[in-house]
């Protein structure tokens, strides 16, 4: 006959299985002494049970007196009443570490709960549990959660802007059309052309701002398509020059192109590179008082190719500063020339460059003027 | 204590008032003792006695305990104000000390009361 | 059913008052946040009545959490709160606007505390109309309709049980959120309270 299972547990068996547990349990007695410590508790306290056994919990760790902790293991002492701690709240939890290392704090949900024996005798069993990785995996999904929160808040931010923005000058059109179809026979010629002129001008405002909307839709759904070549900036930088003469003229105020003559060459997109350059030449004019000279400047340093825009204008106002490259800002230049711009050309500016992997950037002294600048990185075959 | 005590207790539980005037009566049987349920009906009572204690509780409906000690402070100057509440938060605590109030936790026991009574 | 007289009712109120006075010192001293805690009355009824309560106050879903106790009486405790309500009082406590419609991990271990502490201070005062000891234990957290809530924190199962009911006002930083204490009684149980209730007014009044 084979001899039966014992069916109670020894105490080498209990002590074993609680042991290979993968949670911290240690149990108290009434004063609250330590006289259970698992080896996971050894294992994230750095604490063998000889250190801690028959020793009070508080004197092994004086730092967590006063803690939530010991007012739960007094009240299931005193009153017999169980109590559960989150991580979140709190502040004073075991000072446990993953592998020992210092660095690496265990984040515990910890149950503390009344033993009490048949001849009356009362216990505290304390269970941690290691919540460290759904805490971490917690973390990133509220991030995640709070990012898309922001997103939708620039979305509908960046809506409200543009219908503004497209407003404004179909406004104008429709303000200008109408008087022109309701009193063609009482409009003098002279008139007329002024009505046509607003029209046209708004109409062409609005096919500018189409155009930039529609290239800051591709930047920002990660659509720009590039198309690279290798180029010289220096070229690009006369025909910017060539290209913008009729605005400088017309505001008097005349380039200087400072030419570094043996820049090397660039692996760019060049329509895009000459986009950024219109940008910033027309904004350099617009800023530039009256018979003024813009400093164009190219050089190269450190694999860099370096392109920079200087205007003698009054400068950007310092309030001003941290939103320049944001999509619908512009200072208010009422004082200046009405050049009208989209308030989009600087951040699309701004993202092409770094679409290059270049920084595009400015120095600003208020009394000087500003330098609108960026860099390109040199081709390397 | 042969002293002269006149006690105004303030709770809106009436409990709560008996307990007080319980001890109050079995240390003090010559105290008088006058009971209101919120600040309106103590502001309503006709007291023409100097009141040497209040005892009012804090959480109660309409003006809070504190509020009304502070009313009563400025009615009955020289009378030790208690405020009595479970509610310990250091918020209420310090309001209550910066205007020279006192501060003693519920629930009612004979050894609170006769340690205000004392005073 | 219980019939209270108006000083036993004012007894109750008061001795819960007082222990949700504790459990809202406890709360302020986790989240550094003045709370209040009120109860505007207590009440017994029976549980299918609570069950309709329930349901009638929260459009149907609630969350809650819940503690078995045992000693001289035996029951469950348990606090509850529409959903919704659950979701603003743990962001308030957490200040944390994290737009998730649901109750993620982290905010139902911080609600189960909160309840611990509520539910725990609860068990104090019935402790101290008894002069004996109430035990209890582990919260658990649950959520679902009304009456899957009421059964789920429900274990012992007897048919007619009685509830001791209060409503809990939460006050914090001028928002006011409605939950909701239970203490779920056998009969038997339910027999010893009242007689305590009485000989502890009796005391009072001799």
């Amino acid at each position: 006959m084979p001899t039966p299972t014992k069916t109670i547990p020894s105490e080498e068996l209990l002590t074993q299985v609680i042991d290979t547990n993968a949670t911290g349990i240690t149990i108290l007695d009434k004063s609250m002494n330590i006289i259970f410590w698992n080896q996971w508790m050894s294992n994230a306290s750095s604490l063998a049970k000889e250190d801690v056994l028959h020793k009070n919990l508080f004197s092994v760790f004086p730092e967590m007196k006063n803690s939530r902790i010991e007012k739960a293991i007094e009240l299931s002492i005193s009153k017999g009443n169980a109590s559960f701690i989150s991580h979140t709240f709190n502040k004073n939890p075991f000072p446990l570490y993953s592998n020992g290392d210092k660095n690496k704090s265990i984040r515990q949900l910890t149950y503390i709960k009344p033993v009490n024996l048949k001849n009356n005798e009362r216990y505290c069993f304390i269970q941690i549990n290691d919540s460290t990785t759904s805490v971490y995996r917690e973390e990133q999904l509220r991030k995640m959660a709070h990012d898309a929160q922001s997103l939708t808040k620039l979305k509908s931010g960046f809506v409200s802007s543009v219908s503004h923005e497209l407003r404004t000058p179909l406004t104008s059109i429709m303000g200008a059309l109408g008087l022109l179809k309701n009193g063609t026979d009482k409009v003098n010629p002279e008139n007329m052309k002024t009505m046509l002129d607003i029209a046209y001008n708004n109409a062409d405002r609005l096919l500018l701002l189409i155009s930039d909307l529609l290239d800051m839709e591709k930047i920002e759904s990660g659509k720009m398509d590039f198309n690279f070549s290798t180029i010289n900036i220096n070229e690009l930088i006369d025909l910017c020059i060539t290209q913008n003469k009729g605005l400088s003229d017309k505001y008097k105020v005349q380039f200087n192109f400072n030419k570094d003559d043996n820049i090397p060459l660039v692996f760019a997109d060049k329509d895009r590179i000459i986009q950024v350059l219109n940008n910033l030449m027309s904004n350099a004019v617009k800023f530039e008082p009256n018979g003024g000279t813009i400093e164009i400047t190219s050089s190269h340093e450190n694999n860099k190719v370096h392109v920079a825009v200087l205007d003698h204008g009054s400068g950007i106002p310092d309030e001003f500063k941290d939103k320049i490259f944001k999509a619908f800002t512009q200072a208010d230049v009422s004082n200046t020339k009405n050049i009208s711009g989209t308030g989009l050309g600087l951040a699309i500016s701004k993202t092409i460059i770094e679409q290059h992997h270049g920084e595009l950037n400015f120095d600003c002294n208020n009394k000087r003027g500003t330098c609108f600048y960026f860099t390109l990185p040199v081709n390397k075959q | 204590m042969s002293e002269i005590r006149n006690i105004l207790i303030i709770d809106d539980s009436k409990v709560s008032r008996m307990m007080v005037k319980a001890i109050a009566k079995q240390h003090f049987p010559d105290a008088v003792v006058f009971e209101a349920g919120n600040g309106d009906e103590t502001l309503k009572l006709e007291i023409n006695q100097e009141l040497t204690h209040i005892i009012c509780d804090y959480n109660m409906p309409g003006m809070d305990g504190l509020t009304l000690c502070e009313e009563l402070k400025k009615q009955h100057p020289s009378s030790y104000i208690t405020l009595l509440t479970a509610n310990v938060q250091a918020a209420t605590r310090n309001k209550a000390e910066d205007s020279g109030i006192h501060f003693t936790k519920k629930p009612v026991t004979e050894e609170r009361i006769l340690s205000i009574l004392s005073k | 059913m219980v019939e209270l007289s108006e000083l036993q009712q004012d007894m109750l109120t008061e001795l819960f008052n007082i222990g949700m006075g504790n459990a809202a010192s406890a709360l302020s001293e986790m989240v550094s946040e003045a709370i209040l805690l009120s109860i505007p009355e207590v009440s017994f009824m029976e549980k299918s009545e609570l069950t309709n309560l329930l349901e009638a106050d929260s459009g149907g879903h609630i969350s809650g959490v819940s503690q078995q106790f045992h000693g001289l009486i035996l029951g469950q405790a348990l606090l509850t709160f529409p959903t919704d309500k659950s979701l603003e009082l743990v962001r308030l406590l957490l200040q944390d606007t994290v737009p998730l419609e649901n109750l993620t991990e982290f905010e139902e271990e911080a609600l189960t505390e909160i309840g611990n502490i509520i539910l725990n201070a609860g068990l104090s005062c019935l402790a101290d109309i008894f002069e004996d000891e109430i035990t209890s234990d582990l919260p658990i957290f649950n959520s679902g309709s009304c009456s899957e809530v009421i059964e789920h924190s429900n274990q012992t199962n007897s048919a007619q049980q009685t509830v001791l009911y209060l409503q809990v006002d939460f006050n914090i930083e001028k928002n006011d959120i409605k939950g909701y204490v239970m203490y779920l009684f056998d009969i038997q149980s339910m027999d010893k309270l009242a007689t305590s209730i009485e000989s502890y007014i009796e005391k009072l009044t001799a």
